[in-house]
């Protein structure tokens, strides 16, 4: 590269949450992979849109969640996963590394519906606010506020109540 | 769209360090972002970076 663009360089830097935001929504590695892929040639290809001081992170993630709701109407049934058949498919690591706690929360967590994901992971790991969640999802902010309570229902439910503990327990565990 | 908003008291309640679900969000969030970019996004954002510099 001859010529930085630091706005290249951070995109790049983005890239790793990228594809954790991508892993929520996809529930699987590959497919996350090929969005983060599709996503940083649009974003590179549409840097000059990109407004210098603002957060390009949640443009980034709006540009992933755009690419992923595209194809979300052809692959439906992948998304919705009402019945958890997807998540059962998940390969199992807690064979290998016994940390079956964050196998359970996860697979728990491939269960909800893809907004609440969404919703979930924008706010609640990515660091984003409200707003900026709401900005990104393009809807109200009460919106994203109930989606995120709805999942941590949903969650608390799939998990059974005396789990907390043993959440908190893998989430110390894994790293 | 703006994205420059960066209201601290914004913040997601969900950050409440007793949370564990907020937690184990966050674990599942950074064990992913941690991991090794594989190398096929690698070598497109190497191809993208080699390309000639925008104008």
């Amino acid at each position: 590269m001859s010529d930085s663009d630091p706005r290249q360089e951070e995109l790049v830097g983005h890239v790793p949450a990228l594809r954790a935001f991508a892993r929520s929504l996809a529930n699987d590695a590959s497919h996350a992979d090929d969005l983060v892929q599709e996503t940083v040639l649009k974003a590179w290809s549409n840097l000059d849109s990109f407004t210098v001081g603002t957060n390009m992170r949640a443009w980034l993630f709006t540009i992933l969640r755009n690419t992923f709701y595209s194809e979300f109407r052809k692959f439906r049934r992948e998304v919705e996963d009402v019945d958890g058949k997807i998540a059962a498919q998940v390969p199992d690591k807690a064979a290998q590394d016994g940390v079956m706690e964050m196998r359970d929360f996860e697979r728990a967590f491939a269960r909800l519906p893809a907004d609440q994901r969404e919703a979930l992971t924008l706010v609640g790991a990515s660091g984003l606010t409200y707003e900026e969640a709401a900005d990104i999802c393009g809807c109200a902010v009460g919106t994203v506020k109930s989606r995120v309570n709805r999942a941590r229902v949903r969650l608390t439910e799939l998990l059974g109540t005396g789990k907390e503990a043993a959440i908190e327990k893998a989430a110390a565990t894994v790293s | 769209m703006s994205h420059d908003r960066h209201d601290p008291d914004a913040r997601a309640s969900s950050d409440d360090p007793e949370d564990v679900i907020s937690r184990s969000i966050k674990r599942v969030f950074d064990q992913v972002a941690d991991e090794p970019i594989p190398d096929s996004l690698k070598s497109l954002l190497d191809r993208l970076k080699d390309e000639r510099p925008r104008g």
